[in-house]
């Protein structure tokens, strides 16, 4: 009787599960395991159907691609600034948002709005604000304290620490959202303890409120970081990857070759070699996160 | 009983699918619902009234990018029967080969019709695929190509005449004329010249006008010819020797410049008939249109034209239908009445003469230029081509480096990608 129980609850379990797994497996198990076989040949969209194979030469072509390493640099250096600076302003505004004082509704609103704005939108928004005329808003401010008006899109050494202004702007109200309901959660009595032990404010956000909050920082650190590897709109619509390849990333390089120079195969092996990036970052952050709770406890 | 029924119900949808006529399905990519598409939607109506051959009009905005939607299509076995498409693009599906060829379909008097120019670029010249070459593979519906734009009041502010038959010479002259601090603050406020490195095209046509070509007629890249690089070299003078060109020349959006231009910051720059429309709606008589300045020794004048022609793909189920449709649309009265309310410049001679376009002072200096004007590289690898050389002189022109050996790059490594997918030996 317990074997047959337990073999019932375990296929009512299968059951519930398998419309998302259906799902899973036919949107995107799939067309990853497609995309890595469709990395050995060489196709476009055209000759999909009859396409040849190349083995590794479109990874080994890669190898040899300084545009593609250039891409894959201007990656690394739009995620190293962007996912820091867009989850520390998150949780410095959690902090700020999570007392109690008039209007605060307001400015967790306003904070919040940027992210339900449409990327595309947004990206046109501030292609205007950048504009590198003098009479556009941004070099307007500059020069209202007597600077220069700048390319802030123009140029290669401004172009992408603009790209990560406008992202940082974007997005960082959902983080906030996120670590707001993770401060929700912190019980009150251990505020209170420190407070009478004599703890500052900064003492207890780094005694309490830092570690209590690991999860959702672990959480924002892998999907900011998964997002940043993925950017596209905002370049696509801002830059165009320039100038020069100064903004390119690897989603960009990715979609010019794959779907403006017909190279498909080509395309498939850099979205491989993107996902085997995010994979392994996702594993050593997970590594670390693990580690740092076995330390706390 | 009920088999007879069944027989005469048969029968009775059969015939009246046979009754109802042809279907055909027609792709028209981009258009604005505000400007021309409701004169598109009227004219296939007339079509399907005077055929009673059915017509399903898809419209495929820009945005959704009708190209590659195209291509699916293809792909998918699910082709359109008639594609209104941007050019160059068709020739990169008829080295795919799933093009027909419109020579046959099309009849010869209707080809006749267009600017020879136009049906000349609209003939595949690759050597692959054989069945193809030489073939005519789409019939423009409309071009457009660029001239100068420029404010009438800041050039009589500055007394420089209007630019029509300028040379390169007059062209540096006048925009230093009208490059000027006008507040006194020791700043310039305007700038001659308005461009944008990030559209090739707008380098190029000073490369051409020196003599020089993107590809030769053997399809080598001619980057590192003498004249291409006089003609660059012109173009990358403008930014560092003359100082003439605005900041953030590098990368910039072209709406951007129109907006400068609007704003009286740019005197003048390069653009095409549907920019001087809208440019015409901000600052009304102060825009004028002129010529591009000519090369001092060839005297050439080249511009550069784009065009959005029609394509039959080689899966469309009915061919005749779609050519009819084609040259319906094509029709010299049909194709003025879209121009005018697209504000593009017709493909066809006699629907050019019209006075609507010949006689107004915007359109019939466009249609001036067009006499001089080229169209962008055919080839099926044209947007590497033209990502490689924009790349390379966008970075010369910004770190102040030596256009040339910004050209010798572009040229080795275009040469390398054409040589190992067997387009040159």
């Amino acid at each position: 009787m317990t074997g047959n129980k337990k073999w019932r609850d375990t296929l009512i379990s299968y059951i519930f599960c398998a419309p998302a797994y259906t799902v899973f497996t036919l949107f995107i198990f799939v067309p990853i395991i497609w995309a890595f076989v469709l990395s050995f040949y060489d196709f476009s969209i055209l000759t999909y159907l009859t396409p040849d194979f190349v083995g590794l030469r479109n990874y080994i072509r890669m190898v040899n691609d300084s545009y593609f390493w250039e891409a894959l640099f201007n990656t690394f250096h739009f995620s190293a600034i962007y996912v820091p600076v867009s989850i520390l302003a998150g949780f410095v505004f959690a902090i700020m948002l999570n007392e109690r004082f008039p209007g605060r509704n307001f400015f967790r609103l306003a904070i919040f709005i940027p992210v339900v704005v449409s990327m595309v939108v947004a990206s046109i928004v501030w292609l205007m604000i950048l504009s590198p005329s003098s009479a556009g808003f941004a070099n307007r401010i500059v020069g209202s304290f007597g600077i220069d008006p700048q390319g802030w899109l123009t140029q290669s050494n401004l172009a992408m620490n603009s790209i990560i202004l406008v992202m940082v702007w974007k997005n960082f109200g959902f983080n906030m959202l996120i670590y707001l309901s993770g401060l929700q959660s912190i019980p009150d009595e251990f505020y209170q303890a420190a407070e009478l032990d004599g703890a500052s404010r900064f003492q207890r956000i780094i005694k309490i409120t830092l570690p209590l909050v690991r999860p959702t920082t672990f959480f924002l650190l892998v999907t900011t970081t998964i997002n940043a590897f993925q950017i596209f709109t905002p370049i696509y619509l801002m830059t165009g990857g320039g100038p020069g390849y100064s903004t390119t990333t690897i989603v960009n390089y990715l979609y010019m070759k794959g779907f403006q120079e017909f190279e498909m195969g080509y395309a498939s092996a850099i979205s491989v070699i993107l996902f085997g990036i995010l994979l392994l970052f996702t594993l050593i952050q997970k590594r670390i996160s693990k580690s740092s709770d076995e330390a706390i406890v | 009983m009920t088999g007879t029924k069944f027989i005469l119900l048969s029968l009775l949808l059969t015939a009246s699918v046979l009754l109802c006529g042809q279907q055909i399905t027609f792709w028209f990519a981009g258009g604005d619902p505000s400007l021309d598409l409701p004169i598109v939607r009227e004219h296939v109506r007339a079509f399907e009234e005077d055929t009673g051959i059915r017509v399903n009009l898809v419209v495929v905005p820009w945005a959704e990018d009708p190209h590659t939607k195209i291509q699916v299509a293809i792909m998918s076995g699910r082709a359109p029967d008639l594609v209104k498409l941007g050019t160059p693009f068709e020739h990169v599906l008829a080295r795919f080969g799933v093009l027909e060829p419109l020579d046959g379909l099309v009849s010869e008097e209707v080809l006749a019709e267009f600017t020879p120019a136009l049906i000349e670029a609209a003939r595949y010249s690759p050597a692959a695929p054989a069945d193809m070459t030489g073939k005519i593979v789409s019939v423009p519906y409309f071009v457009d190509t660029r001239a100068i734009l420029y404010r009438k009041d800041i050039f009589e502010e500055r007394g420089v005449p209007e630019p029509m038959g300028w040379t390169w010479d007059d062209f540096v002259k006048y925009s230093k004329m009208l490059t000027f601090d006008r507040t006194g603050n020791g700043r310039i406020d305007v700038h001659g010249f308005g461009t944008a490195a990030n559209y090739l095209s707008q380098s190029v046509i000073f490369a051409w006008q020196a003599g020089g070509q993107l590809l030769d007629g053997l399809d080598y890249p001619g980057f590192t010819d003498p004249a291409f690089v006089e003609g660059m070299q012109f173009y990358y003078d403008l930014f560092h020797e003359h100082n003439v060109v605005q900041p953030g020349a590098v990368n910039v959006q072209l709406w951007d410049v129109r907006r400068m231009v609007a704003e009286g910051r740019v005197a003048m720059y390069i653009d095409a008939g549907d920019s001087a429309r809208e440019l015409y709606n901000v600052i009304g008589d102060k825009l004028g249109v002129g010529l591009m300045p000519a090369h001092p020794e060839t005297g050439a004048y080249w511009s550069y034209f784009g065009a959005d022609s029609f394509v039959i793909p080689s899966q469309a189920r009915n061919k005749e239908a779609a050519a009819k449709l084609l040259e319906w649309m094509v029709d010299a009265d049909r194709m003025t009445d879209y121009c005018r309310a697209s504000g593009f410049l017709p493909s066809r001679v006699d629907a050019a003469a019209d006075p609507y376009f010949a006689n107004d002072p915007i359109r019939s200096v466009y249609l001036k230029q067009m006499e001089e004007s080229k169209a962008w590289i055919a080839h099926p690898e044209a947007s590497f081509i033209t990502r490689v050389l924009r790349i390379e002189i966008q970075n010369a022109l910004e770190r102040g480096t030596p256009i040339g050996e910004a050209l010798e790059k572009a040229q080795k490594e275009v040469e390398a990608q054409l040589r190992q997918r067997g387009y040159i030996q």
